[in-house]
């Protein structure tokens, strides 16, 4: 009996493919969700904190096993209005579409040293440590959104990797914006992404929206009804819907998900924001 | 002594089979087999790949386990024990040469699945009609035993459908992270005979056979004790591509209970 849907397991055979899509508009200046830090800043952490989750995941006892293509890609437009699309990591791997997780954890753009709290050894109490945290791609926040654009680009990114690896779980795209597109209707490209294929299922497209208000977050709406405004209602179409595996996830950490359950969350805040990066990344989640 | 087979000794004859999660990389694979034929005892443990050092850690974990099983029944036995383990596990690291990502990781340490068993002689004094050789076995997480007579199914141990396999398995850590207290050993004891097969896989191959069970083609086990290791892990690169198993490590151990003396065959693939 032939295996369901989304369940190819992730190797060196059939790697996986995760490309984060980051809005880097000007709006990314303001504040996320009531708090003090800007929207580029917190996107910046959360991406860097994924990418070197994901190094340590993947790593074994010669190195880091190369399992799976990371891109990240951040557009806005320039002081002109010109658009600019393209790879948002740095350092060594500054403009590499697509680059291993073997490469990420090798060529961090530099380490940064920041006070991180963490447990004392006897557990009794939370301290402050100096931590030594790897930085691959920093914050910006410039212009306009060209989120057609960026689709388009990572529809044929994609259509090219899924060329090279036909039977690999399908690509997840996350893409985490702030507002609405500025150069036409996103629908059409976001279905052109989600039709792509591997014989393992269609591209996952995933869609969070970062708040600048303390306004109460949707994470994985079921239906489009009671989403708060016509963006949302936008992201909402654009999404995937999440396939079983994701919901058994989700149950297990703690989320309540409705049948057809959309990848999408909308007023996110950090919280939200590292659960949405957790939840849509799910299968790099069980390597083993 | 031929009048009561009860009094007769029974030891392993075995074989092992493994292919790794990628087969061009055997030594990434996280599956460990110990088994002392002689003492009838046997271990399988299932590293957790994303975890680092796991096969060193299986490695431990199996050896002590064939060495002897520790008291289930004493937390403070059962702590000892794994401390020691886990210091055996520490020594073997040079974290000097480690990278930031491994340095990360090593906090955390290894996971391994455990399933030990032994052939146990009957009570020298046991009241019983007919004194029988036990089979005894404790695991934790989803390595699988299957125990066969005649090519008739006694038992599954500990997991007896494969949806059960579609959950996170609970693991031995090779750091205390004071999760201990978490730790439940399933546990068997069960009446055993010379001629007895029994199959020890990890959970790849257990998932399949009891796909293959719940679909009324049971897995013929006794057809993989002749086969060539080459063939078997043919077998095993087939079912990858068909997608009927998990590409994951894949191991089998194939135990024989048998009563004469000779020489133990042993065998392992890959």
């Amino acid at each position: 009996m032939p295996r369901p849907p989304y369940s190819q397991e992730i190797s060196r055979q059939h790697k996986a493919c995760f490309l984060f899509l980051l809005d880097q508009s000007f709006s990314m200046e303001e504040p996320l969700g009531g708090s003090d830090h800007r929207k580029c800043d917190e996107l910046a952490s959360a991406i860097n904190g994924w990418l070197q989750n994901m190094a340590i995941r993947a790593s074994g006892d010669e190195g880091i096993k190369d399992w799976m293509d990371v891109g990240v890609f951040g557009y806005r437009t320039d002081d002109e209005g010109n658009m600019i699309i393209e790879p948002a990591l740095l350092g060594e791997l500054a403009g590499k579409r697509l680059v291993s997780i073997t490469e990420i954890g090798n060529h961090p753009a530099r380490i940064d040293t920041r006070n991180q709290w963490v447990p004392s050894d006897d557990g009794g109490e939370m301290i402050s440590v100096p931590c030594e945290v790897p930085v691959w791609v920093d914050p910006v926040a410039q212009g306009g959104t060209p989120m057609c654009n960026m689709l388009y680009l990572a529809h044929g990114l994609l259509a090219d990797w899924i060329r090279q690896h036909p039977d690999s779980f399908p690509p997840i795209v996350v893409h985490i914006t702030d507002g609405e597109s500025q150069d036409g209707d996103p629908v059409p490209y976001a279905k052109a992404i989600r039709d792509l294929s591997t014989s393992d299922g269609q591209v996952l497209l995933f869609n969070c929206h970062l708040s600048s208000t303390a306004a109460a977050p949707f994470m994985f709406p079921s239906k489009p009804d009671g989403l708060p405004d016509r963006l949302a209602r936008v992201l909402f179409e654009m999404s995937s819907a999440l396939p079983d595996r994701f919901h058994r996830y989700a149950a297990e950490e703690g989320f309540e998900l409705q049948p057809g359950a959309r990848g999408m969350a909308f007023n996110a805040n950090m919280v939200c924001l590292i659960q949405f990066l957790n939840m849509g990344t799910q299968p790099a989640a069980i390597l083993r | 002594m031929e009048d009561n087979p009860a009094l007769k000794r029974l030891r392993w004859q075995w074989r092992a089979l493994t292919v790794a999660k990628d087969a061009d990389y055997p030594d990434e694979n996280q599956d460990v087999v110990c088994v002392d034929g002689e003492r009838g005892a046997a271990a399988i443990a299932d590293g957790v790949g994303s975890s680092l050092f796991a096969r060193a850690w299986a490695a431990i974990l199996v050896e002590a386990a064939v060495r002897g099983q520790p008291n289930l029944e004493d937390r403070e036995a059962l702590a000892r024990w794994l401390a020691e383990l886990r210091a055996a596990w520490r020594r073997q690291i040079d974290v000097a040469q480690l990278a930031w990502f491994q340095k990360a990781k090593l906090r955390d340490g290894a996971f391994s699945t455990l399933l030990a068993i032994r052939l146990v002689p009957p009570q020298p004094l046991s009241h019983e009609a007919k004194p029988a050789w036990r089979l005894q076995g404790m695991g934790i997480g989803d390595c699988c035993l299957f125990h066969l007579r005649g090519g008739r199914l006694l038992r599954k141990f500990p997991v007896q459908t494969s949806a059960e396999l579609d959950h996170y398995p609970l693991v031995l850590g090779s750091v205390d992270l004071n999760r201990d207290e978490h730790l439940a050993f399933d546990r068997f004891d069960e009446p055993c005979r010379e001629g007895d097969l029994v199959i020890l896989c990890t959970d790849a191959l257990a998932d399949w056979a009891l796909r293959q069970e719940e679909d009324g083609r049971a897995a013929h086990w006794e057809e993989y004790w002749d086969m060539e290791a080459t063939a078997w892990k043919e077998r095993i690169l087939s079912l990858r591509s068909e997608r009927e198993i998990r590409c994951d490590d894949t191991t089998l151990v194939m135990l024989r209970i048998v009563g004469d003396p000779g020489d133990s065959s042993q065998e392992e693939g890959d």
